[in-house]
């Protein structure tokens, strides 16, 4: 086996992942300016939830959309409930309420189906695909092509779309939307409901790789930010961002072992954080 | 003839602190009405407390004849109430195209009725269809304002405010703002609201003024 092809695979499959939920993230933010740390829950709800009316006999056919319509409604009550009545609230405060969010939620799935971890059967069936020294499985090959459809699909309906465009206006500016006839909170909501069925699509399909349990959604949460970040918050580099990142994150495994992960990632993303404040005066105006 | 916009006993400001008390005016349709002022007098504040962007603290805005309550900017906008702010707040990440399609959201205008309306915006501002592909931030402090007139026209408004319309521009900008305004003059309710006495002179059928919240007749009263 070459260490460096399934190294690159097992970074692409992770990437798609992080790519999904870095994308929903910087959705979520640009129409409320709240990093959302529940978002990576929306990642366990869906998981579980599958792996609930799976493990109960029901098809996948069935669990899937069930999961995924699970993230996106536990994502819209996070607007809803818990940011919308307190809108007026310093956005620091706001990010404390979704972290409140994230423990609850965790607690609520670890008490409804216990610590251990979950899985379901994989969506694509067949021998990997073997190149290069390397093993693609076929749920890989999945999980890298729709992730990668999906996050693309997002940032078109975001450029080309009527609904789109709005979601941008209320993004940029939330009162000059709200005067051109934009519900500008309907608008929040459905970002965050696209966010959380972003989160949940990337569970459905890589959780039958790896399992589920009830604080992966932290974890998630911490990939998704480390990858918007890395994308300066934008929508269409939060692709890249997140495959970049499944791919340092997999060559540092691979490399220099599995405890040399996350100081490898962390130190790149303070890199990152370190180049992209050159760029800012205090004040937050860009230099020319 | 039920007034296009009716202010009766209208307060507003920032949470408890009010801006400006007890305002209560009338603008018939077609008619325009110019508020002027000085800086801080409040005149902002009361056209973002009739737009629905802030609370009203006491009093009632009805337009053409019905209440608006607390009805959201948004809703307001859909009425036809609609407000060209401060600052043009144009959306400097979309494109010039972008910015006037958005006007379809407010869904006054069908199809067919949106693109002969964009025909006709176009007709008014040729510099904007020059421009159609530019981002709006790209565009300079006057065809910002044709910007922000135009996408307003595209909500087919029965009650345009406009905040300090020459605020930043150049004199001959300001021309050809007061021009575009001239033509669109008995179309629709105007509220002018400006620092720039002879342009309101030019422009508005009656003026008022506003010092420290509270508005009074102009010494000048009726301009026309």
């Amino acid at each position: 086996m070459n260490p460096l092809t399934q190294a690159l695979i097992s970074g692409a499959m992770s990437g798609a992942v992080y790519a999904l939920l870095a994308t929903g993230l910087v959705i979520a933010y640009h129409t409320s300016r709240v990093v959302n740390l529940a978002h990576g829950e929306s990642y366990a709800v869906a998981g579980m939830v599958t792996a609930a009316i799976s493990g109960v006999g029901f098809s996948l056919l069935l669990a899937i959309p069930a999961g995924i319509a699970a993230a996106m409604l536990f994502s819209f009550l996070v607007e809803r409930v818990l940011l919308r009545p307190r809108r007026d609230w310093p956005v620091s405060g706001l990010i404390l309420v979704t972290l409140a969010a994230a423990f609850l939620i965790r607690g609520v799935l670890g008490a409804a189906m216990g610590v251990d971890g979950f899985s379901f059967p994989r969506l694509f069936v067949g021998p990997p695909l073997r190149f290069a020294g390397g093993a693609l499985p076929l749920q890989g090959l999945g999980l890298v092509a729709i992730g990668l459809a999906a996050a693309l699909a997002v940032t078109l309906f975001l450029q080309r779309t009527q609904l789109g465009r709005q979601l941008r206006a209320a993004a940029e500016n939330p009162d000059a939307a709200e005067l051109m006839g934009i519900d500008v909170d309907r608008i929040r909501t459905l970002a965050f409901a696209l966010a959380g069925g972003l989160g949940g699509l990337g569970a459905v399909l890589l959780v039958p790789l790896v399992s589920v349990d009830f604080e992966s959604g932290l974890g998630m949460t911490l990939h998704g930010f480390i990858a918007a970040a890395l994308a300066g918050m934008s929508p269409s580099l939060a692709i890249v961002a997140g495959f970049g990142l499944g791919l340092a994150e997999a060559l540092a495994t691979t490399y220099f072992g599995a405890l040399a992960q996350d100081p490898i990632v962390f130190l790149l993303l303070i890199a990152v954080a370190l180049w992209q404040s050159r760029l800012i005066r205090f004040g937050g105006t860009a230099r020319a | 003839m039920t007034a296009a916009l009716a202010v009766q006993g209208l307060s507003g400001g920032y949470r408890s602190l009010a801006v400006f008390r007890e305002a209560s005016f009338a603008v018939e349709p077609g008619q325009t009405l110019g508020i002027l002022g000085p800086n801080g007098a409040g005149k902002s504040t009361l056209l973002k407390t009739i737009a629905g962007l802030l609370p009203t603290q006491a009093g009632s805005v009805l337009h053409d004849g019905v209440a608006m309550g607390g009805a959201r900017a948004h809703r307001r906008a859909r009425t036809g109430l609609v407000l060209v702010p401060e600052g043009r707040q144009i959306l400097a990440e979309l494109t010039v195209q972008e910015n006037l399609d958005l006007g379809r959201a407010a869904g006054r205008l069908g199809k067919p009725e949106f693109a002969a309306r964009s025909a006709e915006v176009l007709a008014i501002f040729p510099r904007l269809a020059e421009r159609r592909r530019q981002k709006g931030g790209a565009l300079s402090g006057g065809e910002q304002q044709m910007l922000a007139i135009a996408r307003a026209l595209l909500l087919d408004p029965t009650l345009l405010m406009l905040d300090e319309p020459t605020q930043g521009l150049a004199p001959i900008m300001i021309r050809q703002v007061l021009v575009a305004l001239q033509a669109l003059k008995g179309r629709f309710a105007m509220v002018v609201v400006e620092q720039n006495r002879a342009f309101l002179d030019t422009l508005a059928d009656v003026t008022l003024t506003m010092r420290n919240g509270r508005l009074a007749p102009d010494e000048k009263g009726t301009n026309q």
